[in-house]
């Protein structure tokens, strides 16, 4: 059938390699439901998991499940195909193989003799995870194996062959309890746990398995079995036990084997109750001598483990005989009494009745002398009883002194964690539980009367005494005569039986098994003799060798570890510190601090940090030892090798900024020792001058702090402009208060003609090439801040021609606001000035009297400035009469009038100068006349001078009318002298006054109509010649003169009573009084009027 | 054996364990799924308790309670206190994961590594395992991590068992070498971890 399949499996190849897709949905939604389609449907399976990669995991479950749990029939038919992928590339593809034969081996364990050597050769594949996989699946068939084996009546060559193979697959595991791989050794434990319940034999008490899991043990082996020998295998598992309790015992089992292990043991003797007292003696024993290789945490874990194990223990009635050992254990371990009350079974208490008997009769055994053999508990039991008595305080007291010796340094930190406190010391419960464990130590270091009992039994006895022996052991080890002959192990290596002489043979064994081991020594008598003198454990040889040994000071000596080494170190320089009485005393002061010094300085570290507090408590008395500890600093600094070693040269460094820290927080804010350290070091570094920084920048220490400051500049010279670099920066620090000690500070240095210079670089000054960048440059928005510095530094000093170019191209090329210039204005040019002038007058009030402050801040009298203004005032004047035609004349009036109020500038001189210059300009300025009465309000006295320039200009014929109401105006005294100077005038004067309406002329004072009248017909004629003249230059007024004399007598009113600044007062009024219809025709009069009387 | 386990068999199955598989377990579970862990988590509790109006009454369920009853339960009793001490919101989380709490005495399954989030829980869980007695005999690692029960120590532990989980899924070969794994966390975390081996 199978050989069909696979045919029908080539045939399908290539059609299914077309169809994988389908198949693959089929199978999903489970559509092949007809039993005869599940054959076809497992060769597309398979065929399926040949091809594919990813997913013939998948194929193959899939066929595992059809075969193995749907149609159990198909198994034969499918074995093989499945078998083959044993050599598959993917170890997941090969385990997979083993849990298939595994279950399929669970539905038909005959299947078992085809593929065992499938599985003795999946043994060795060389992934770990196959060889547990199989491990795994052995320890689960194995007993199903032996079972069938046992059922079979008749014995073919095939079964002999299973049976053998069989066992030597067995051997093989049990060998791998020795692989370097944690996880094969754990697999192996469980493993040997399964041999050795198969291979015993069940009890009343034992623990049966939940779930009517097959509790398969030796009964299944019928007596005279042609293959299985039912002796041979207690016998085996009797060994593997051994074999357990032994590792168990090694101190370099890790601590999952180990956990497994306690678990594997606490099966066994639940299930096969025969065992407790070997297992509950090597929990015992475990929990004295845990594996040193443990780490903390391990051991915790363990420690948890045992107790769980010791408490199922407890649970188990078999156990009742061990209770106070299984309670005591679990006390040491941690667990409560109420716990413990929990956990021993109920019928625990029907049970304890016959304890006491049990206890009796186990008393004559104990009796040595009744005794031929003893078992290694018997051996215990009675170096305990031989050591209670002796437990007195006495002896204990001197155990426990003697002990002392032997205690480490430090706590060992598995002694740490697994310390409980004794419940109750010193009570009988404790002795009796300290005598057992003595005992145990004591029986396997082969010592203590119970130990020298049984050797001397074992020596008495002869090997036909032997069957004695096993009865006398717990019944696990079966028949003791022959198992060595039967073990492999043990045969080829006999030494195993005796352990003494193979150091990684653990004692364990003997512990426990001791009764039969002399069994095997009688045969050999030269270990006979050897045993009792080799000392197996190594403790006792080690303290012999000690008392033999020359002293050596490494021997006794170790090497400190660093923490340790510090702290003496620290210790004692703390205690020389604290000498310092004493050292004042005995005048040893200077070296006391040579002595601090010197180690602080070598040792370093957290000494520094000492040796500064210590001398923080008391700066001032202990001056001397900090400047020796810094200079001892900066001299090793400076001499290690400066690229060498970096760490060295901070240390000073470190040092001093240390102590500057300390100085802030512990000196008085105001405390001068600041600035006398910092004068005293050897050097000052960049923290110092940082910690002199701090000083200045903290509102309660600025006063030292800069007092310092200017001391270091002073006094260091080497780090001088470092220091005065700190100040000048300090000069613009946030800070008010700062900022003016640092300016009063750099004013106070700045009379030292050496550092002068220095500072002045570092004001801005107009030379300054970041300022004049800032200006060629300038971003916009900046603007107001130019302006703003420009003028901050041009309100007391000339601005250099440089700055002055910046800003003019600034103001041509990029900002328009003449405002701009205000700053440089006395760096202008003459014609620059009077360029702008139109526009920098027409700027508000304030801007105009700051450009004319400028302007004529150095003709000030009491003016700082020492420079001279390109403009004189004269010129300035001037030069604002001649930008009439170009501005407004309100502002050049605003402006002229500025210049009058500067009353100590425009003197009588200057105004002449002014008058006279203006009167030279052609044609005359608008504003003129107005400035000449303005001067005259100013400076009566220039009454002269006005009149020869009047004169001069009638002279040169360019006499105006309105100039006539002035002349009129004039007392009569300085008309006829007019008159004098210039004959001319008074003709005109004279035709004026006529054009004048009666009511006019009444207002004229009668002492200059008198001048005038003297040449009365003169007067006339020459007013009839003028008029032209008149009409010419300013028509209006003749107008007005003759056709409304009459009609305006307030006009004239006006002139004679009002002054001649409120003239614009006067027309309104007149305007006011004028009749409505010649509204118009006046109002155009008046313009020309005003002007004309303006002029 | 269930067919849906293509991509599960290879993948190291884990549970998570805490005493009421509400708030150390789920959290963890929720954290390891989103990063394609294997995992699943379980309660070893008797019954699930959730804080109450006070400490000496809490609410208990059985398991088999879903998380959206005890949600709409203590939505109905007290949603101020239940909202604000944040058990809502973790209901609310829980039963977005899975239905119900599980038990893990109860379940059949079998995993490659268990971790337990305080010693009560793992001794709990080791006990059980040992009750069990051999059947397959293939290994479990039990693992505790101490993690208090309040939301912000639930979180933290979540990434150091992720953190762990990372650590011995990366091994080649888990039985191997997780001895030298966990010491190196203990050491970088500062915390002790217990650690056993048991057989299914």
């Amino acid at each position: 059938m199978a050989a069909e399949g696979r045919t029908r499996v080539r045939l399908s190849v290539a059609s299914q390699f077309f169809h994988n897709e389908d198949t693959d949905t089929l199978v999903a939604s489970g559509e092949y439901s007809a039993e005869d389609s599940t054959s076809e449907k497992v060769i597309d399976l398979l065929n399926q998991a040949q091809l594919e990669k990813e997913n013939k995991l998948n194929c193959l479950k899939q066929v595992q499940e059809f075969i193995v749990n749907k149609d159990p029939t198909l198994l034969d038919n499918f074995l093989d195909e499945i078998l083959v992928f044993q050599q598959d590339r993917s170890a997941d593809v090969r385990r997979f193989v083993v849990g298939f034969i595994e279950e399929a081996c669970k539905k038909d364990i005959e299947l078992l003799s085809k593929v065992q050597n499938t599985l003795a050769f999946m043994l060795n594949d060389d992934n770990v995870a196959v060889q547990k996989r199989v491990m795994l699946c052995v320890t689960q068939l194995y007993k199903f194996a032996l079972q069938y084996i046992c059922k079979q009546k008749a014995i073919s060559e095939e079964l002999e062959h299973l049976w053998e193979l069989l066992i030597q697959i067995k051997e093989q595991i049990i060998d791998m309890l020795e692989s370097d791989n944690d996880g094969i050794r754990t697999h192996a434990i469980k493993f040997m746990e399964m041999l050795v319940l198969v291979q015993s034999l069940k009890t009343q008490d034992s623990e049966s398995l939940k779930k009517g899991e097959a509790d398969i043990s030796l009964e299944i082996v019928p007596r005279n079995h042609p293959l299985v020998k039912m002796t041979e295998l207690r016998e085996e598992g009797g060994s593997t036990l051994e074999s357990l309790l032994t590792l168990i015992a090694s101190h370099t089992i890790s601590s999952v084997n180990l956990m497994a292990s306690l678990g594997s043991l606490s099966a066994i003797a639940r299930q096969r109750p025969a065992f407790m007292a070997i297992v509950v003696q090597a929990f015992e024993s475990l929990h004295a001598n845990l594996p040193t290789s443990l780490s903390k945490s391990q051991v915790s874990s363990v420690r948890k483990n045992l107790k769980l194990h010791l408490m199922s223990l407890l649970k188990h009635p078999s156990s009742i005989e061990f209770l106070p050992q299984i309670t005591t254990l679990l006390t040491d371990l941690g667990a409560s009494q109420a716990e413990l009350q929990r956990n021993i079974p109920k019928v625990s208490t029907e049970k304890r009745r016959p304890e006491p008997e049990a206890v009796t009769s186990k008393k004559p055994k104990l009796d040595p002398e009744e005794l031929e053999t003893m078992s290694t508990s018997d051996a215990v039991d009675m170096t305990a009883q031989d050591i209670i008595p002796k437990l007195n305080k006495d002896t204990v007291t001197d155990l426990v002194l003697v002990s002392m010796l032997a205690l480490p340094d430090s706590l060992p930190s598995h002694f740490h964690d697994t310390y409980t406190p004794i419940a109750a010391a010193g009570g009988q419960a404790q002795v009796v539980h300290l005598a057992r464990l003595l005992a145990t130590q004591m029986n396997a270091a082969r010592i203590g009367k119970g130990y020298e009992r049984m050797e001397a039994l074992r020596k008495a006895q002869n090997d036909p005494r032997m069957k004695e022996a096993e009865n006398m052991s717990i019944p696990v080890i079966g028949g003791a005569g022959s198992w060595g002959n039967n073990i492999p192990g043990i045969e080829e290596d006999p030494m195993f039986m005796y352990g003494a002489p193979k150091p990684e043979e653990d004692s364990a064994l003997k512990r426990m098994l001791g009764g039969h081991f002399d069994v095997n020594k009688e045969k050999r008598p030269l270990d006979i003799k050897k045993t009792p003198f080799v000392p197996k454990e190594p403790a006792v040889p080690q303290l012999r060798m000690r008392k033999i040994k020359p002293f050596k000071l490494s021997d006794v000596t170790r090497i400190l570890n660093p923490e340790e080494r510090q702290r003496m170190m620290t210790g004692a320089v703390n205690r020389i510190l604290a000498a310092e009485n004493s050292a004042v005393r005995s005048g040893v002061i200077q070296e006391r601090n040579n002595l601090i010094v010197g180690l602080v300085t070598q040792l370093g570290g957290e000494l520094r940090m000492i040796l500064q507090e210590f001398i923080q408590e008391d700066i001032r008395n202990r001056y001397d030892l900090l400047l020796s500890w810094l200079y001892q600093e900066y001299g090793a600094s400076e001499r290690t090798g400066m690229e060498d070693e970096p760490e060295l040269r901070q240390s000073y460094g470190d040092c001093l900024l240390n102590l500057m820290d300390g100085l802030y927080s512990k000196l008085d804010a105001k405390d001068k020792l600041f600035t006398r350290i910092l004068l005293d070091i050897p050097s000052l570094t960049d923290g110092a001058v940082m910690a002199v920084r701090m000083y200045c920048e903290d509102l309660e220490r600025l006063q030292v702090g800069f007092s310092t400051l200017r001391e270091l500049i002073l006094k260091r010279p080497a780090t001088q402009q470092q220091l005065l670099q700190t100040l000048l920066e300090l000069t613009t620090n946030e800070k008010e208060q700062v900022r003016v000690q640092a300016i009063h500070s750099a004013k106070k240095l700045h009379t030292r003609p050496e550092l002068a210079e220095s500072i002045e670089v570092r004001a801005i000054g107009m030379a300054s090439p970041e300022l004049l960048q800032l200006v060629e440059n300038c971003p916009t928005g900046a603007e107001t801040l130019i302006a703003r510095i420009l003028n901050i530094i041009t309100d007391k000093a000339v601005p250099t021609a440089e700055l002055v170019k910046r800003v003019k191209e600034l103001y041509h090329k990029r900002v328009s606001d003449v405002r701009f210039l205000i700053p440089v204005l006395t760096g202008l040019k003459k014609q620059e000035i009077i360029a702008v002038l139109p526009k920098l007058i027409k700027q508000s009030p304030s801007v105009v009297k700051e450009v004319f402050n400028r302007l004529l801040g150095c003709f000030h009298s009491d003016s700082k400035v020492s420079a001279t203004s390109p403009l004189s005032p004269s010129e300035l004047l001037v030069a604002l009469h001649q930008i009439e035609a170009k501005s407004d004349m309100k502002s050049v009036m605003k402006a002229s009038s500025l210049c009058f109020a500067e009353k100590t500038i425009y003197t009588q001189e200057v105004l002449a100068v002014v008058l006279h210059q203006l009167m030279e300009i052609n044609p005359l300025p608008t504003l003129f006349m107005r400035t000449v009465i303005q001067s005259l309000s100013i400076c009566p006295r220039l009454v002269g001078f006005v009149m020869n320039i009047l004169a001069k200009l009638i002279t040169k014929q360019m006499t105006k009318p309105q100039s006539f109401s002035v002349l009129l105006q004039l007392p009569s005294r300085q008309l006829e002298s007019v008159f004098e100077i210039c004959p001319e005038l008074k003709e005109n004067l004279v035709a004026h006054v006529q054009s004048f309406t009666p009511h006019q002329r009444a207002h004229i004072p009668r002492s200059l109509l008198q001048i005038l009248d003297k040449d009365g017909k003169k007067d006339e004629k020459k007013a009839k010649l003028d008029k032209p003249d008149k009409e010419q230059i300013d028509p209006e007024e003749e107008d007005d003169g003759s056709t409304k004399g009459d009609k305006s007598p307030k006009r004239t009113r006006s002139h004679t009573r009002e002054s001649l600044k409120d003239k614009r007062k006067s027309r309104r009024s007149r305007s006011r009084s004028r009749s409505p219809r010649k509204k118009r025709e006046k109002s155009a009069g008046e313009e020309s009027a005003s002007e004309g009387e303006i002029n | 054996m269930p067919l849906n386990l293509r991509n599960m068999v290879l993948k190291l199955r884990i549970a998570v364990v805490c005493s009421s598989n509400q708030n150390r377990s789920m959290e963890a579970h929720n954290f390891l799924s989103k990063r394609g862990f294997n995992v699943k988590s379980f309660g070893s509790g008797a019954q699930v308790k959730l804080p109450g109006p006070a400490p000496d009454r809490p609410n208990v369920y059985a398991f088999e309670t879903t998380y959206d009853d005890m949600y709409r339960d203590l939505l109905k009793k007290d949603p101020q206190l239940y909202k604000q001490n944040g058990i809502l919101h973790m209901l609310d989380r829980n039963k977005r994961i899975k239905k119900c709490p599980e038990r893990f005495q109860e379940t059949e399954e079998e995993f490659d590594l268990v971790v337990t989030v305080e010693e009560r829980v793992y001794d709990q869980v080791i006990e059980y395992l040992e009750q069990r007695g051999a059947q397959s005999y293939s290994p479990v690692h039990v693992i505790n991590l101490d993690i208090q029960d309040n939301h912000e120590e639930a979180t933290l532990g979540a990434f150091l068992i992720c953190e762990m989980c990372q650590a011995i899924e990366s091994l080649d070969d888990l039985e191997d070498e997780i001895d030298e794994v966990l010491p190196k966390l203990e050491k970088k975390w500062t915390r002790n971890l217990l650690h056993t081996v048991a057989f299914y």
